[in-house]
């Protein structure tokens, strides 16, 4: 019976102390920050802080294969290491927007891609991370535009939507203030490098730097086209690379920014390098055929203080094969 | 006076209040009543939101004293407190058996381990991130069942507690399951609570080392098993008592004709039985909660979009924490005004089932009316303030409505019309018109207005459709789009 008694008093105490600890974790749970109210916000770092300034703020290179035309590129700049330091995480977007080979020209072309991140690890950064959140399947765009394999070649790693954290960018725009999107990719990112290649577009007039930067955001981005050439300037103003290098070696000029027709891309052979997007994008312009000035998104992106439509001001050093 | 009656008098007392609650739970008559009350103290929902949204809402954190007085002493709950329980044991008293049947209804089946594998298999969907568990929490299920169908049955004789027509189109469905609880008790007494009451299990399992419960005294027993004949939970009083499956109705301390049972302190200490389950049918029980959640999901409105007919209350969370928390009881339903709200059949998906939708060919969304959210015992739908919905920047939408120019009267058939822009309720109406002169077929000038939605200013209410006199599909019909959990679609 005393026996009973204590193994009854040992049971009280048991109950009691399961019975707390149950109390005390409810308490710790009321009305905690419920799990589907944590979601990931993420501001932009500054992708140019602790850089030297580049020598020249433009260059264009004319002829010559791909790989040896972005060299001379960035040569003219001051070299990779005036973008890229050693241990930096660097994001390349590329515009792998849609399921279809290179000469399509509807994507950067693989070998921009390759060299580009061959000079990223060359200057010793960490990672090169290869972005895009495409319209078209992503696995297939990164596949069928070649580009999947040239970043494998290079060692930099591609990074479909489904491996980044998805969340909140705030981008501080006028019509998009923050948007969905990519927004892990930019948590641990040092260094942004635009690499766009040269295309029309049914609604913007051109798809170049700016509209390509459209890759990092993703559900509901459907909605930008009822305020397309804003967006594209809130893009521009939010997004503010480390450099970006423009693939003019071909351009799509007309049927953009699909295309679907090899007579709808021209060989243009040049590409350009430099910081100020209005000024590569209105150089690209010129390269299809039209004014920068005239099309809206530039101008809108010029009144945010992006940069300048005559890139001509800027001097740029002018290489070529021949 | 014994036991049995005291214990009928609290089950007829928390029957009563559950119904009181919920007739009271009627616009006009509800301001003074906590009509969620019971949802408070169901430990099942609490734990559910806990592994679902990882977050014990408001009032919930009661539920623990249900918690700590089981760990004490057992499954009172479900004996004297449980309404669902309460009416399980009057339709059961429906059925009268000689002692030998009544012994044999009473004995423990293997079937009774059913409700702790309906647990397991629910509180994995729950931790995957939805709240199947409110098909089968026993509160979730009576509320449903009665408020479908207490309405329109009072109304036939003249009498209205809900203030709208009495239109339950899913209604026939939740009715079922309950009347199915019901019935079975004729067959075996309280099968719900022994085989499948997820609550139950829960509560069973909380049980199994309760300091105090029912006590025999073997050496004055002799063996009669007269207990058994009567004992609500199935629970061997008359051989190892299984506490996890004593329901502590106390049948068996009065009926007991040497006296040797009665509830107390667990001295002499006695071995402890186990609910019967084995580890690897539990484990069974967890991979079918793993299947069953993304296959639902995968049969289900998509929660990243905007749905024609998943269209939420007003103050809803986003559909993906929606599913989270709505335990699918069916308050809201309950207390909506104009019976806008109805309980989803196929609206919301597999997933979905009996989560609330707006059903506009039902009632529209009053504007000045937030009652939805504030019953709502979870927070799946937040409680609002009326200015929420009349907010002149970012009013809470539902959706937006769209013209279908091919019925719309003025626009298809050149007949005047636009009763929806005379009663779009926002201030400046969503609603305008182009005003027109058209030549008819016999030649007869005719004045148009021809109506326009604003999307800016519409919010969803889904009056316009409502009230369009093209009835069977309307001519402005309200889809989720732009509703304000959802993404944006408009800059």
């Amino acid at each position: 019976m005393k026996e009973d008694r204590r193994k009854f008093l040992q049971l009280l105490a048991r109950t009691a102390a399961v019975g707390a600890v149950t109390a005390a974790g409810a308490l710790l749970l009321h009305n905690r920050t419920p799990r589907h109210d944590r979601v990931l916000n993420v501001s932009l770092p500054d992708f140019r802080e602790g850089l030297r300034e580049p020598e020249n703020s433009m260059s264009i290179v004319e002829g010559g294969d791909t790989y040896w035309a972005v060299d001379k590129a960035i040569e003219a700049l001051g070299g990779m290491d005036r973008f890229v330091n050693p241990g930096d995480i660097v994001v390349v977007k590329p515009n792998v927007g849609f399921d279809r080979p290179p000469s399509f020209g509807a994507t950067t072309s693989p070998d921009m891609v390759e060299s580009v991140v061959r000079l990223c690890l060359k200057a010793r950064a960490r990672h090169v991370y290869v972005v895009d959140n495409p319209i078209n399947n992503p696995s297939r765009c990164f596949t069928v535009s070649g580009i999947g394999a040239a970043v494998e070649n290079a060692g930099g790693t591609v990074m479909t939507p489904d491996r980044i954290n998805h969340g909140v960018i705030e981008l501080g725009g006028t019509v998009i203030p923050s948007w969905t999107g990519l927004a892990g990719i930019f948590r641990n990112a040092d260094r942004l490098i635009g690499i766009p290649t040269v295309k029309d577009h049914n609604l913007a007039g051109i798809s170049v730097t700016m509209k390509n930067w459209y890759g990092f955001l993703g559900e509901g981005r459907n909605a930008f086209h009822q305020r397309l050439h804003e967006v594209i300037a809130d893009l521009a103003a939010a997004f503010t690379p480390t450099l970006v290098i423009v693939d003019g070696t071909r351009s799509l000029i007309r049927n953009g920014p699909t295309g679907g027709s090899i007579s709808d891309v021209i060989e243009t052979g040049q590409i350009a390098a430099g910081l100020d997007q209005v000024a590569l994008d209105s150089w690209a312009a010129e390269l299809m055929g039209r004014w920068g000035a005239d099309i809206p998104s530039l101008k809108l992106a010029v009144d945010k203080g992006v940069g300048r439509v005559d890139w001509r001001s800027l001097e740029p050093v002018r290489v070529s094969s021949a | 006076m014994n036991s049995r009656h005291i214990r009928i008098v609290y089950q007829s007392f928390f029957l009563g209040l559950f119904l009181l609650l919920l007739i009271m739970s009627r616009t006009g008559w509800i301001s003074a009543y906590p009509v969620d009350l019971f949802f408070w103290f169901d430990p099942l929902i609490a734990l559910g939101t806990i592994l679902a949204d990882w977050t014990l809402h408001s009032w919930m954190i009661l539920s623990i004293a249900v918690v700590v007085m089981t760990l004490f002493v057992g499954r009172f709950f479900c004996g004297w407190i449980c309404p669902l329980g309460a009416l399980n044991d009057a339709v059961g008293y429906t059925k009268k058996r000689p002692p030998r049947e009544d012994r044999e209804v009473n004995n423990p089946r293997p079937l009774f381990r059913l409700k702790y594998y309906i647990l397991a298999a629910l509180l994995v969907t729950a931790a995957l991130g939805t709240l199947h568990l409110g098909w089968l929490d026993p509160f979730s299920l009576l509320t449903r069942g009665i408020s479908q169908s207490l309405g329109p049955v009072v109304s036939l004789f003249g009498i209205d507690i809900h203030g709208h027509d009495v239109r339950f189109p899913g209604g026939w469905f939740a009715v079922l399951l309950l009347a199915g609880v019901l019935i079975a008790n004729r067959w075996i007494p309280r099968l719900w609570c022994r085989a499948f009451c997820p609550l139950g299990a829960l509560l069973g399992i909380l049980s199994r080392w309760a300091p105090f419960g029912i006590i025999r005294d073997d050496e004055g027993c002799t063996r009669c098993r007269v207990c058994r004949t009567s004992c609500n939970g199935a629970a061997e009083p008359d051989g190892d008592l299984r506490r996890s499956e004593c329901i502590l109705c106390l049948n068996c301390t009065h009926g007991c004709p040497q006296d040797v049972l009665r509830f107390g302190s667990a001295i002499p200490m006695t071995e402890r039985r186990a609910p019967d389950v084995a580890g690897r049918r539990m484990a069974l029980a967890a991979v079918s909660g793993v299947v069953l959640w993304p296959v639902l999901r995968a049969s289900s409105t998509d929660p990243g979009k905007a749905s024609l007919t998943r269209i939420r209350p007003p103050g809803a969370l986003p559909e993906e924490g929606f599913l989270a928390r709505c335990v699918r009881c069916g308050m809201c339903v309950r207390t909506c005004p104009t019976g806008v709200l109805q309980l989803a059949t196929d609206e919301a998906g597999a997933e979905g089932l009996w989560t609330p939708v707006m059903r506009f060919d039902c009632g529209y969304c009053e504007l000045s009316c937030v009652l939805c959210g504030n019953v709502c015992p979870t927070g799946a739908i937040q409680p609002l303030v009326p200015s929420d919905k009349t907010d002149p920047d970012q009013p809470v939408r539902i959706g937006t409505a769209f013209y279908d120019r091919g019925r719309c009267l003025p626009w298809a058939m050149d007949k005047p019309c636009v009763v929806c822009e005379e009663v779009c309720p926002v201030s400046p109406k969503a609603i305008w018109t182009e005003d027109i002169t058209v030549i008819n077929r016999n030649g007869e000038e005719v004045e148009l207005h021809r109506p326009h939605i604003d999307p800016d200013r519409c919010i969803g209410c889904g009056t316009c459709q409502n009230e369009c006199p093209v009835e069977d599909l309307p001519a402005v019909r309200v889809s989720a789009v732009g509703e304000s959990r959802g993404k944006q679609f408009l800059l």
